[in-house]
């Protein structure tokens, strides 16, 4: 529509399309059915019968397509609310990338914090009690036994976890040492220059945990280690 | 959730295009026979226009019989007069008696007198019956179909340029006819 479109050439053209539309159905009115019906050839039919079925098949192809597409609509949905609510809880969390990851053979471990405590588990171990600050940098395990390397910038923290049989020992000249209660087990408590140290056993491993860090936070950290289970914080 | 899935019509295109082709197929032969005077092109007009039937399927009002008969015969007629133009080359569309000339289709009139006039919807329908089958078509494809420029080209096998033509050669067939007619 130009801008020289007056109102009238506007009204004109809505008397066409009545005008039309009564035309149509005039001439609808007077087209005759022919007089003779024609024979169509059993050819012709096949070719209909073939257009008719490729027209079902196509609408058959439509709704699976917009079947699909809506299921797949929902599924996405669910997935997103599956991963949100996964990820927003970390035992979830954990056990969700402990299952992508084989956690449980590769020794790989998942260090969360939730704002209150940080904890290492690697399905066999579990640490419950990890200082802020720190993180693992390293972890090595040869046969039976485990070492575990816990740093921050200035201070660090060791544990070594050993089959109950095999042969460990410490120098422990010069050392402050006492007996302690952890979890009902007895250790032992060795201080020298800023090294502490912790050692237990629990009729299965023998543990010791050492480092630089302050001694209650030394017997925090032992009080939390579990074995053989899975860790329940 | 249900609902999103109930959503999806119980189509039944199909069924809708075998109504067609039962109650109209003889009407469409006879129309196509007309042009190309032979029975197997007759019936491959019927076949082909049906093609073009399935893709505009929902434009098409079953109740409105008058309506869907003339449609059917638009598509056919004109799917016949293609199937002519290609076993008759020469047979341009261009060149046909039915033509008429931009200059004899007349100047654009002013179109106020024919507003104003209480009779001029049953005159114009009368005009827009009168006019040559080859503007006629193309004018109720667009205005009473509401088929776009683009999908008539295709319908009837033509340039988008051809039907544009034609659109304005109809209306000013159809004011030179009210002109004529002393309506004003």
């Amino acid at each position: 529509m130009n801008g020289n479109y007056s109102s009238f050439d506007e009204a004109f053209d809505m008397l066409l399309t009545e005008a039309a539309v009564k035309a149509d159905e005039n001439i609808g009115m007077n087209l005759n059915e022919p007089a003779e019906k024609p024979e169509f050839s059993a050819e012709h039919e096949q070719r209909m019968a073939r257009l008719f079925e490729h027209e079902r098949r196509k609408l058959l192809r439509r709704k699976i397509i917009k079947y699909s597409s809506r299921c797949a609509c929902v599924l996405f949905a669910a997935v997103i609310v599956a991963a949100t609510g996964i990820f927003s809880v970390d035992a979830w969390r954990a056990s969700f990338l402990n299952f992508m990851s084989g956690v449980q053979k590769e020794n790989t471990d998942y260090n969360f914090d939730d704002g209150e405590n940080q904890y290492y588990f690697d399905g066999k171990l579990g640490i419950g009690y990890i200082p802020e600050g720190f993180e693992i940098t390293k972890n090595t395990q040869i046969e039976e036994s485990m070492f575990l390397k816990f740093e921050n910038l200035k201070q660090y923290f060791d544990l070594i976890v050993s089959d109950i049989n095999g042969d460990f020992s410490i120098d422990t000249e010069g050392e402050v040492i006492e007996n302690l209660d952890l979890n009902g087990i007895e250790a032992i408590f060795a201080y020298r220059d800023n090294i502490k140290i912790l050692i237990w056993n629990d009729n299965s491993y023998s543990y010791t945990l050492y480092g630089n860090i302050d001694k209650n936070e030394l017997i925090k950290i032992g009080k939390s280690v579990k074995n053989d289970e899975k860790y329940q914080k | 959730m249900i609902a999103f899935f109930m959503d999806i019509k119980s189509d039944d295109d199909r069924e809708k295009v075998i109504r067609l082709y039962a109650n109209y197929k003889n009407l469409m032969y006879s129309e196509a026979n007309n042009i190309l005077k032979d029975h197997h092109l007759a019936e491959d007009a019927v076949h082909d226009s049906f093609v073009k039937v399935i893709k505009y399927l929902h434009k098409i009002d079953e109740s409105n019989v008058p309506r869907t008969r003339n449609y059917l015969v638009i598509i056919c007629r004109n799917t016949a007069k293609d199937i002519l133009r290609k076993t008759l080359p020469l047979n341009n569309d261009e060149n046909t008696s039915d033509e008429i000339s931009f200059e004899e289709a007349g100047r654009k009139s002013d179109t106020l007198d024919i507003v104003l006039h209480k009779e001029s919807v049953r005159e114009l329908a009368k005009a827009i019956e009168d006019l040559p089958e080859i503007y006629r078509d193309v004018f109720i494809l667009r205005r009473v179909e509401g088929h776009s420029r683009e999908e008539i080209a295709q319908i009837l096998n033509i340039s988008v340029e051809a039907v544009k033509k034609r659109l304005t050669r109809a209306k000013q067939i159809i004011i030179r006819h009210m002109n004529r007619r002393e309506i004003v």
